[in-house]
């Protein structure tokens, strides 16, 4: 085969595989965004410079036998990744780990629709010279290959992988040590592969006993995965307890209070009574007005808290709120929480909720935190198919409104504000998800509203 | 003359406003006369659908025997009459006002514990009515209203810095100077709706013309007023140079 011949071959190659890619990471993992028009006609270009370049590469090895060794070709197969990984990032504009982990992910699964689709339609190695076994090569290559590689895809997406592995991806702790394994697959695969097929072992028992050991390595892979993330919902869990025992001591404190207060509230209703007697109207009024305040200062604000606390359903939220409320009062900081109707759910996952709502309200707190007057207010409306959580405090410092944002934008020095870009980050995950934020008169508002199964 | 409207079901208490109103408005001379003062809710909003125009209603919180409470009337009210003042009067202290604010924009709310306390807030909020419409008066600023979900946002256009098209389909990001919010909208319908204040720059923006504070044409990037940067298309570069 002629050079040219051999780079069109690896030219539509490269582009079913960065097309494979791309597709798995908008539909199956949805890391990638849907929407094509911030990507830059320059970017593409540049994208499509370094493919024509790794290209190039591949074919000069395909030219000089050098895919003769096994190593070089592992080389290759991981030149091909860094590329297609490199691409997706410069046309995306994102991360390299993030595209790295697409690109592993789809690697693998076109690894094994591939190796599959090879092991079904021929015995051995196909001699692309030979214009009979070239055609069955494209037929697999580009035909079956790439069929199987969505058939299965889709088998991924609709058991939910493609899910549990963005969450993975996002566990910073995590991916280090898993995606170092999973980087290794093309030498796990071949590697061994070749020293069987070395030893007299054929081609395709070869690569079916490694595609089987790939296999039991993903399974054991995924089994830690879920181990450890069991262990952290235990955790949760335990926390949820601590902060229900939390609430079940500030109900036993505010019964003990209403009996102590029903004591005194017999004694001052002897005073009132005989002020009464006396026909001191204007004492009188007087005695009231002070039984009125000394209640609502006493207990009736904390029967307001607990009242509009109760009206939120949801077990985390509440545990949440509750250990806010007692990390303000601890601080001094007074919290006016506000849930007028009951609130039982929304579309956004719970963890998440919870994440979101607990960086608003930190922010809130170390922001008011040692003032005077210290009051965070803290709202949750549920009604008419929408939910609108909402945080506010009053400002100390300027604040930059486009800034907040960014990673390590804060008004309280180096190394904080991670909080706030990690909550942009959730929220860009949920297409009925509206974040807002606000400074008016004083007070910094922080809003995300989401539209439930029923809103218009 | 702005009507005034009462709905209250204690008739006691309905009186003793009502009194205490016509009291303020003649001491005051405000131009402002009490169209009704009724326990009935319907009989409200029958009689601000009859006489449209914007109002001031003291509305309790608690209306025994109703249907409607006081805050699902707001709702409606607000319906009928969108610039309308409302104030809440309420037997208890804490009443969940920030959200009666937010959904329904009322003004302020009485606690009705006590006479003179009664007196002295229906007082300051006939004041305040007032003092916001002489300050709406001599105002001329021109607002973005925009419906995000359940809730009706206004901003001034002249802190609006752009609107930004992000990654989720038809999502919208206001830029502004105190503001940052996202709303389902299209870039094209607000070019239309903002009109020539606005240049479309990029696929991915529209930009309010007089808050750029420069350019950088190597880049393709606008710098704002507030230190904002977005991105400005080619072709669009000698529109961007004539408008500035």
């Amino acid at each position: 085969m002629s050079f040219i011949s051999v780079f069109a071959h690896n030219t539509v190659a490269s582009v079913v595989s960065l097309v494979c890619v791309v597709f798995a990471g908008m539909a199956v993992l949805k890391i990638l965004p849907a929407d094509w028009r911030k990507c830059g006609l320059c970017r593409i270009a540049l994208a499509m410079v370094c493919q024509g370049l790794g290209i190039f590469i591949a074919t000069v090895f395909y030219k000089q036998g050098l895919l003769v060794h096994i190593f070089n070709s592992i080389l290759l197969l991981y030149l091909q990744l860094i590329v297609n990984a490199f691409c997706v990032g410069l046309i995306f504009r994102e991360k390299f780990r993030r595209c790295w982990g697409i690109v592993l992910f789809t690697g693998i699964v076109l690894e094994y629709s591939g190796t599959l689709s090879f092991l079904i339609f021929t015995d051995r190695a196909l001699a692309l010279s030979i214009p009979e076994e070239r055609r069955v090569y494209m037929l697999v290559n580009y035909g079956v290959g790439p069929g199987a590689f969505f058939l299965l895809l889709y088998l991924l997406y609709k058991m939910k992988v493609g899910d549990a592995y963005r969450r993975w991806l996002e566990h910073g702790e995590f991916w280090s040590r898993g995606m170092i394994c999973l980087s290794a697959y093309p030498i796990l695969i071949y590697g061994p592969a070749d020293l069987l097929m070395g030893s007299g072992v054929s081609r395709n028992v070869s690569l079916g006993i490694m595609l089987l050991m790939l296999s039991v390595a993903l399974v054991l892979f995924h089994h830690m995965g879920m181990e450890e993330w069991q262990r952290r919902e235990f955790a949760s869990q335990q926390i949820i307890l601590q902060q229900q025992d939390v609430y079940i001591k500030t109900l036993e404190g505010m019964q003990e209070e209403m009996r102590r207060f029903r004591h005194d509230y017999k004694n001052m209703m002897s005073g009132l009574y005989l002020t009464a007697s006396e026909g001191e109207l204007a004492k009188t009024h007087c005695f009231i007005q002070e039984m009125t305040e000394d209640f609502d200062s006493q207990i009736g604000d904390r029967i307001w808290q607990m009242g509009q606390l109760g009206n939120v359903c949801m077990t985390e939220v509440k545990g949440l709120l509750l250990t806010k409320l007692v990390q303000m009062q601890r601080d001094g900081t007074v919290c006016e929480l506000e849930v007028m109707h009951p609130f039982r759910g929304t579309r956004c996952r719970t963890t998440d909720l919870c994440r979101c709502l607990g960086i608003l309200i930190d922010n809130a707190m170390e922001e008011v935190r040692g003032r005077e007057d210290a009051r965070v207010h803290i709202m949750i409306s549920s009604q008419e198919g929408y939910t609108t959580f909402r945080v506010k405090n009053r400002l100390y410092h300027t604040v930059d409104v486009h800034k907040i944002w960014q990673q390590g934008y804060s008004t309280k020095g180096a190394d904080r504000g991670l909080g706030l870009a990690s909550y942009r980050k959730i929220l860009a995950g949920y297409e009925d998800v509206l974040p807002a934020t606000a400074v008016q008169e004083g007070y910094f508002i922080q809003e995300f509203k989401v539209r439930e199964q029923n809103g218009k | 003359m702005l009507s005034v409207y009462i709905c209250e079901d204690q008739e006691e208490v309905r009186r003793i406003q009502r009194e205490c109103l016509e009291k303020q408005i003649m001491i005051q001379g405000y131009d402002m006369e009490i169209a009704l003062s009724s326990g009935c809710p319907g009989e409200i909003l029958e009689a601000v659908e009859k006489n449209p125009g914007r109002g001031i209603y003291f509305l309790d919180v608690e209306l025994k025997g109703e249907e409607m409470d006081g805050f699902a009337l707001g709702r409606e009210i607000r319906r009928l009459d969108p610039r309308g003042f409302i104030v809440y009067v309420t037997a208890y202290g804490n009443l969940a006002f920030e959200t009666f604010r937010y959904h329904l924009e009322a003004l302020d709310y009485i606690v009705k514990e006590s006479m003179e306390k009664m007196e002295e807030g229906l007082g300051r909020s006939l004041s305040v009515i007032t003092e916001r419409m002489r300050a709406e008066q001599g105002e001329h600023r021109e607002f973005f209203s925009v419906k995000v979900m359940d809730v009706i946002k206004h901003v001034p256009i002249d802190e609006i810095m752009f609107f930004e098209a992000t990654q989720r389909t038809h999502r919208i990001a206001l830029h502004g100077v105190n503001d940052w919010f996202d709303f389902i909208g299209s870039l094209r319908e607000l070019e239309e709706q903002l009109g020539e204040r606005f240049l479309r720059t990029h696929r991915a923006y529209l930009v309010n013309v007089e808050q750029i504070a420069e350019l950088d044409l190597r880049g393709r990037e606008i710098r704002m007023k507030n230190g904002e940067r977005c991105l400005f298309a080619r072709n669009v570069k000698g529109a961007l140079l004539e408008r500035m």
